[in-house]
């Protein structure tokens, strides 16, 4: 049994810039027998190693339903971000996992879907989307309510405009009042705002979000006002993690682990520590 | 628990303090077996360093103590060291330090509080995703076990569940008597495979003597830790600003406890390193974009008392803590642990 | 001298011209800890004796402790402690006008086999400063210093550079990297220090001999011309490292290069802290 903190080495098959600061990288694992074994859902994440430089935790934003594949995408903000980015097509580096729970696909079948993102925070919410659209016919309405700080700030923009498109996933796309450009045609406002006016179902629905922890603050104050019950609140949470397999003790919040019991929780899981977190 | 395995309820019961071997053997026969386990054995044991006794590998058995309160460290460290090598990146290939911990290993004359800390440890590191390097360690030890006979006035392990003669998580126990002689309580088959033929089988008042001494000792253990029924409460109490006013926010009591096993993974070159961490230090949950739940020191100080005293036993069914006083004893500013815990339910 | 320390405090709290009072209190053990009174009947829990060990003058860099705190904030500080604080004025960390002091006259203090801790007895500040403190208790001290002759710097300096290594290789095995040393020193103030950085990375926080040594050299660097020589490094290092050594070394190096010594007067700053324009350019 290989040791826990020995990652696969992959290679990055593609990288795309989506804005000034996050880049999405496509990795295949050198070792195809293990590419072919590796198996995940939504929601889960993966411990990335760049050698020499060291290890950190990113959610897959692929589907596992795009097989042969896993996608990530990343913000550089630190020591480890900034040297993922610095890396080519070819480059070799360390996968980890997958680890954490996933989105409950059981239980969010049959029902209308509200995804609500945020910035980077659309990442993982990507992962539900694609698997969701790749099995439509499982689930009632679809709404995307997505925003950034700016219209550059916005992540996956060649996807969104597919959404858009699409005639069975309503999608509501805003950024930051100021963060508009002179072709922008989608709505001006935080997203907690837009929420609110936009007119999201709430019976047989559950809304799944994830942003940067004051969005998510906001949305769920939003929600709450709106009338939706902690069980139907899913989000996923970002604590600093490290071996992402509850043994650290980094990501412990309350009697969780986020890499363990999370990162998905519903809100009424984590209602206790609600203000630890946000 | 599953199913137990014929056999194996023996050693439940022996684990467990019953049905106990016990052997008499003079100390400088036992000081003979141990030589000559060195020969094919790492032997660690208490050593005097400038003053103070720490748990470190053994040169020769004339470095032993024999008499001491407790360690600096406790041997914790020899399953979860402070820094530990996971892997090295050669040439874009992965070797993997498949001989960690290749010989065998005899630790002497641990205290049973830091032995049940085993016990404690061996849940987090073992279930779910076990780690191999601490499996291999944990294998490869044999724990002997050296009985209290005068616990110090700042222990409290009888209140957790332990004992000054607890036997939970050792191999073997000692308890020193009259005219050099040892008692040796064997608790598991690796403990008997060492003293196999060696020494006279206990006798009768020999027993009797040590359940006197072994009552005397635990009778002595006055401190009791109170975990408060309602902690789980006292989350957003006021209680926590007041009492972690005067902590440093340092590690000591985290590097010290025989229970606390937080990481962190580095990069040095092409090594890949896990190395002791606490939530003590301010910078353990910020993140990279600056975001840090517990920027405030009482919320990491809420947190180490929190995680010890609740969430690991919601967890794991047991506290984090075995009551040997290191935390207090060290902490530069003297934070008792055992007060402010006591206190923590009736806070508002 | 207790009543009157109680007394002060008291008095200060009661007229609402402190909002939190840091002294000596003890815990149920009977330890001297440092305790921080917010109300005037909480005074009754001060203790002064002769294992008051600690400098209180570090909870004056502790944001946790000033930044929520209303009004000013009254402290009971030693000789010791005073020079801590002096360096903390001189590099405009603590705003004077926010503290008072409350200077204690100090004839030393006791190890708890009851001799007297060595830095005491090489001690030239017994007595409170009056220029400094708002208010100061207890008479002149009755104990003569010795003459500090740095002989444990001496000691080291005497060896061969590898008989040096070999010295502090074996105090640097053991350390482990708790940072208790730095944690409670008064003049490691920085809100993000150097060894917590991680981009770029200068230490590896993992505690080999070799990281460790580099952590030790850097703080003694960066304190180098600042530090007092309060003792509580070496004093709460749970692994008998004795730090003061390597502070004191840099103490004597800053009086012979420069002629100065820290904690003096609140005015001056450490040469190695400021620069002017007349400074020696020989060695570029």
């Amino acid at each position: 049994m290989k040791d826990l903190f020995i990652p696969e080495l992959a290679r990055i098959e593609s990288i795309k810039i989506e804005t000034r600061d996050i880049k999405t990288l496509r990795f295949m694992f050198q070792n195809e027998e293990t590419g072919k074994i590796f198996r995940f859902s939504a929601g889960q994440f993966i411990e990335l190693s760049v050698p020499r430089v060291g290890e950190s935790t990113f959610c897959i934003a692929s589907a596992p339903s795009d097989t042969g594949y896993i996608e990530c995408s990343i913000k550089k903000v630190g020591r480890v971000t900034e040297a993922i980015h610095m890396l080519e097509v070819g480059n070799k580096i360390g996968i980890r996992g997958p680890y954490g729970n996933c989105f409950p696909m059981e239980t969010l079948k049959g029902k209308n879907l509200i995804f609500v993102g945020g910035g980077i925070g659309l990442a993982p919410l990507r992962s539900l989307i694609r698997e969701v659209l790749h099995k439509r016919k499982e689930f009632e309405d679809l709404m995307l309510i997505y925003g950034a700080r700016t219209v550059s700030d916005l992540v996956y923009k060649d996807e969104l405009d597919e959404w858009t498109k699409r005639s069975d996933l309503k999608t509501v796309l805003t950024v930051d009042p100021g963060g508009q450009s002179e072709s922008w045609n989608g709505k001006v406002g935080f997203v907690p705002v837009v929420l609110r006016d936009v007119s999201a179902p709430r019976e047989n629905s559950v809304v799944i979000t994830c942003g940067p922890p004051i969005m998510i603050k906001f949305v769920l104050l939003t929600l709450r006002e709106m009338g939706f019950n902690p069980s139907q609140i899913i989000t996923t949470l970002e604590m600093k993690m490290k071996c992402g397999v509850g043994k650290c003790g980094r990501c412990n919040i309350g009697p969780f682990y986020v890499c363990k019991d999370g990162p998905v929780f519903t809100l009424e899981q984590i209602e206790g520590f609600v203000e630890e977190i946000f | 628990m599953g199913v137990l395995k014929p056999g194996s309820f023996f050693s439940l019961l022996k684990e467990n303090g019953l049905l106990m071997e016990s052997l008499v053997l003079q100390k400088n026969e036992f000081t003979k077996i141990l030589k000559r386990a060195m020969n094919d054995h790492e032997v660690i044991g208490p050593r005097e360093e400038d003053g103070r006794v720490y748990f470190r590998p053994l040169e020769c058995m004339d470095e032993l103590i024999w008499e001491f309160d407790n360690t600096v460290n406790n041997i914790k460290d020899f399953f979860f060291p402070p820094r530990q090598e996971l892997y090295e990146l050669k040439e874009e290939t992965i070797v993997t330090f498949e001989n960690a911990c290749a010989k065998k290993r005899i630790i002497l004359f641990a205290r049973p509080c830091d032995a049940r800390a085993l016990k404690i440890l061996d849940k987090l590191f073992l279930e779910d995703y076990e780690d191999r390097l601490y499996k291999a360690a944990r294998d490869n030890t044999t724990v002997m076990g050296l009985s209290c006979q005068a616990p110090d006035q700042r222990c409290f392990c009888l209140s957790l569940g332990g004992s000054p003669f607890g036997t939970e998580g050792l191999d073997v126990l000692i308890t020193a008597f009259q005219n050099d002689r040892l008692i040796i309580s064997l608790i598991t088959e690796k403990g008997e495979d060492i003293f196999k033929g060696k020494g006279n089988k206990a006798k009768q008042e020999e027993l009797q003597s040590f359940e006197r001494v072994k009552k005397k000792a635990e009778e002595s253990v006055k401190r009791e830790i109170r975990i408060p029924e309602n902690l789980p409460d006292q989350f957003n109490s006021e209680y926590w600003r007041d009492v972690s006013r005067a902590c440093i926010s340092c590690g000591v009591c985290t590097y010290l406890c025989p229970t606390c096993h937080c990481f962190d993974i580095v990069d040095e070159e092409n090594l890949r390193i896990r190395c002791w961490d606490t939530c003590s230090f301010n910078n353990f949950t910020r993140m990279a974009s600056g975001e840090n739940p517990r920027k405030n020191k009482f919320e990491r100080y809420r947190q180490r008392i929190y995680h010890k005293f609740s969430y690991y036993k919601i967890n794991f069914d047991d506290f984090a803590c075995v009551g040997c006083g290191r935390c207090s004893s060290y902490c530069p500013v003297k934070m008792d642990i055992v007060e402010i815990v006591n206190n923590a339910g009736s806070s508002r | 001298m207790i009543e009157e320390i109680k007394n002060i405090a008291g008095k200060l709290l009661k007229n609402g011209d402190i909002g939190l009072f840091i002294g000596y209190g003890r815990n149920s053990l009977g330890d001297v800890i440092p305790v921080f009174i917010q109300k005037e009947k909480d005074v009754k829990t001060l203790v002064w004796g002769s294992d008051c060990f600690y400098n209180l003058t570090t909870y004056l860099t502790d944001r946790d402790i000033t930044r929520l705190q209303e009004g000013s904030i009254g402290i009971l500080l030693k000789g010791c402690d005073q020079k801590a604080l002096k360096v903390l004025i001189s590099e405009s960390q603590v705003r004077r006008e926010r503290i008072k002091i409350i200077g204690v006259t100090c004839d030393g203090m006791k190890n708890p086999d009851g001799s007297i801790l060595s830095k005491c007895e090489t001690c030239d500040v017994h007595d409170p400063d009056p220029a400094l403190c708002d208010a100061v208790i207890g008479g002149k001290s009755t104990k003569k210093e010795a003459k500090d002759d740095f002989a444990d710097v001496a000691a080291v300096d005497a060896l061969d550079s590898s008989a040096r290594r070999e010295h502090w290789n074996r105090y640097f095995k053991r350390c482990i990297r708790c940072y208790a040393c730095r944690n409670v020193c008064p003049l490691c103030y920085c809100k993000e220090c150097v060894l917590d950085e991680h981009n770029p990375q200068w230490v590896s926080p993992s505690p080999s001999a070799d990281n460790n040594m580099f952590f030790h050299i850097i703080r003694a660097y960066h304190l180098t011309g600042r530090c007092i020589d309060c003792g509580e490094c070496e004093r709460v290092c749970p692994v008998g490292i004795p730090l003061r050594r390597i502070n004191r070394k840099m103490i004597q190096a800053v009086r012979e290069s420069f002629d100065f010594e820290a904690g003096k007067d609140q005015k001056t700053k450490s040469p190695l802290t400021w620069f002017r324009q007349e400074d020696p350019e020989d060695f570029f």
